[in-house]
């Protein structure tokens, strides 16, 4: 069903982060997830190998431009919700993963090196529309973002998205200890330790509202189409 | 501080979107839709290589045990002499010896 790509070409942008929130929140709610690891760095089959995943939650691996596409169609014949983590490299098995998307999420930090990537990406996704003959649906979802502040770099970011009418998720990605101890224990959100994991609830709250505002993106395509 | 803001580039090719047409079901031709993709990534900077699986070896010999010994460097110059004579590997050339010396034996 759904495919949901994380593409970003710059390195350390959040695409693993938020492709792993999203995945264990949708499996959290009794979604059934596969999420395709296709970054050679293999970051959430290392999550996956910690420890129990959340029910409905599986990780298959695919870092081959020659199967990825295979691999996506295969996996969503299996999966309610396919979601593929990609390399932050620009590749052509990003592109291949991209032409196979029905939502392409663009993790940024708001710094002006992610945001290159991310328009390289844009790029990418607008040549790709017309060769397909049809839209690829795609946001920008500004991660590792502070909860209290909008800084000066942010704001210019959001403004150039905003003139080139880019679509940007209202809810970014906050900073916080329990979005990277998942990278470290594996499991969910909520089988984090709230005594040993600062601001445990808040993450909860972001995970969820980042994960709604996903799944509303995808209905309202279903709806258009 | 009076500099702007050098532009990242978001609205790069804006204007194709125009040429879209209707959806058509993902992966409905898969093969068309590898092609499609090979032709975006070329015009969209989408070039490295990413990362290469290992290829498959093409010759197998079955050799895949370490064998190390010390010799005087005048054996291991002969034997490398007779190795390179027939254009033997070192292994080829050590079952070649063994089998020499078995018969001998006989």
């Amino acid at each position: 069903m759904p495919v949901i790509s994380f593409a970003n070409p710059k390195g350390g942008a959040g695409k693993s982060t938020s492709a792993l929130i999203l995945a264990t929140q949708l499996a959290e709610r009794g979604g059934t997830v596969e999420v395709i690891d296709a970054d050679p760095e293999q970051w959430i089959r290392q999550w996956a190998a910690l420890g129990p995943e959340p029910i409905g939650l599986s990780v298959t691996s695919c870092t081959s431009s020659e199967q990825i596409v295979e691999a996506i169609a295969e996996a969503a014949q299996r999966a309610k919700f396919v979601i593929v983590d990609l390399e932050g490299t620009a590749s052509l098995l990003v592109a291949q993963a991209v032409g196979m998307s029905d939502l392409v999420l663009i993790p940024l930090q708001a710094s002006t090196m992610d945001a290159k990537g991310a328009a390289k990406t844009l790029k990418l996704i607008r040549n790709q529309s017309v060769m397909l003959r049809r839209p690829i649906q795609h946001s920008v979802v500004f991660t590792r973002t502070n909860a209290a502040i909008l800084t000066r770099s942010m704001k210019n970011v959001r403004q150039q998205l905003s003139e080139a009418s880019v679509d940007v998720l209202e809810t970014a990605i906050v900073e916080r200890a329990a979005f990277r101890d998942l990278f470290d224990f594996g499991g969910g959100l909520s089988d984090l330790d709230p005594d040993l994991v600062s601001n445990l609830e808040k993450a909860k709250e972001n995970a969820r509202q980042f994960a709604g505002e996903v799944v509303r993106s995808l209905r309202n395509m279903e709806e258009l189409a | 501080m009076t500099k702007t803001r050098a532009k990242i580039g978001f609205s790069d090719e804006l204007d194709v979107l125009s040429s879209i047409g209707s959806a058509d079901a993902v992966g409905a031709d898969l093969k068309k839709q590898t092609e499609a993709a090979r032709g975006a990534a070329a015009q969209s900077g989408f070039i490295r290589e990413g990362h290469q699986q290992k290829p498959l070896r093409r010759r197998r010999t079955g050799r895949n045990a370490q064998f190390n010994i010390k010799a005087k460097p005048e054996t291991i110059e002969a034997y490398c002499r007779i190795a390179d004579e027939h254009g033997w590997g070192l292994g080829e050339t050590l079952e070649y010896a063994v089998e020499l010396l078995e018969k001998q034996e006989r």
